[in-house]
């Protein structure tokens, strides 16, 4: 009994121990949402002018195959989530989770390690499988009710296409909210100061790829 | 006559009456009135079963921590290190390190479009 008690008290203060160190070294995130196109465009290569960042960016160039990129969103997150916009109106849910490693004499001795899960989710969607499965049904109804009202519009007069239209809005957002995918779901180590590049792309390449440059941003002690 | 039938014809309580409305009513409360008078169960003591969870967690934590980092002490090197199981959407996850040292990790999905 008394060494559970012993044990627990010794998990307790590690555990503050480890949360104060972790207050005091590590300040929070930069998140930069870029979008790479393998199609340059003119006008600089709108990078953004950290030079951390700028570093990082070119030294992952060479596996990456877009020729060009466009910062669409810059967010501050010390942890939890955040809201980025990115292309065409499309918005990314962004959660972001960091632990300090602790220090294991043997084990682990690096000092300032961080722990880090990282998602970035198109707006709505699904939590889990299961989830995604009715989603998918929902989808595939709406699809349905879209392609039998194009059928109808040829068809529609006066006031009624205005009306048409407006519902073929609506299901065209209720689609895109019931496909909405998870599109990053990762968990890595990162050292405080380091810049991880994250990113996805459709198999096989695409013409563009969504990059987020992560940096955990140091803090004074 | 087969031994089936021998056996029926000599079961005496396929000839009985069954339990009167009375008798069953009376067995239901004797049943009921014994149940409640069964003693709550006792409460469960908190210690020390949550804390040697808990510890028996944090250890296996800490170690987990630890093999991971060092699995990912690896030398910095172009190397693509484990794809992880794609899900229902099919995506695969690549990391990796350029020789600069920044690290890569890239999620590919089977439909994507941006």
């Amino acid at each position: 009994m008394k060494a559970f008690r012993m044990l627990a008290v010794t998990a307790a203060i590690l555990s503050a121990t480890t949360f104060a160190a972790a207050q005091s070294t590590q300040r929070g995130f930069s998140v930069v949402l870029l979008l790479g196109e393998t199609q340059a465009t003119g006008g600089g290569d709108g990078l953004p002018p950290a030079p951390a960042l700028r570093k990082a960016l070119n030294d992952v160039k060479d596996f990456l195959p877009y020729k060009s990129y466009r910062v669409l969103d810059t967010q501050w997150l010390r942890s939890g989530s955040t809201r980025m916009k990115g292309p065409d109106d499309q918005e990314y849910d962004i959660d972001l989770v960091a632990d300090e490693m602790p220090v294991i004499p043997g084990l682990n001795e690096k000092t300032g390690m961080l722990n880090v899960f990282f998602k970035l989710r198109e707006i709505g969607a699904a939590e889990n499988s299961s989830e995604e499965f009715g989603r998918s049904i929902q989808a595939a109804e709406l699809e349905k009710q879209r392609a039998s009202m194009q059928a109808q519009m040829p068809a529609a007069q006066g006031a009624m296409v205005q009306e048409m239209k407006a519902r073929l809005d609506r299901i065209e957002k209720q689609i895109r909210l019931a496909r909405a995918r998870k599109l990053i779901d990762s968990k890595f180590n990162m050292a405080i100061g380091e810049t991880v590049v994250v990113g996805t792309s459709k198999i096989g390449g695409g013409d563009k790829g969504l990059v987020v440059l992560l940096t955990s941003v140091a803090g004074g002690k | 006559m087969n031994l089936k039938q021998w056996l029926e014809d000599g079961d005496p309580v396929a000839r009985e009456p069954g339990l009167g409305e009375s008798d069953a009513q009376a067995m239901r409360r004797a049943i009921l009135v014994e149940a409640r008078r069964q003693p709550a169960p006792a409460p469960v003591s908190w210690w020390p079963r949550p804390v040697a969870l808990g510890a028996a967690l944090a250890a296996c934590l800490a170690l987990g921590i630890s093999i991971g980092m060092r699995i990912s002490d690896s030398p910095s090197f172009v190397a693509p290190s484990r794809a992880i199981a794609p899900d229902r959407d099919v995506r695969r996850q690549l990391q990796m390190t350029s020789p600069g040292g920044t690290r890569i990790i890239w999620t590919f999905h089977q439909e994507l479009d941006l």
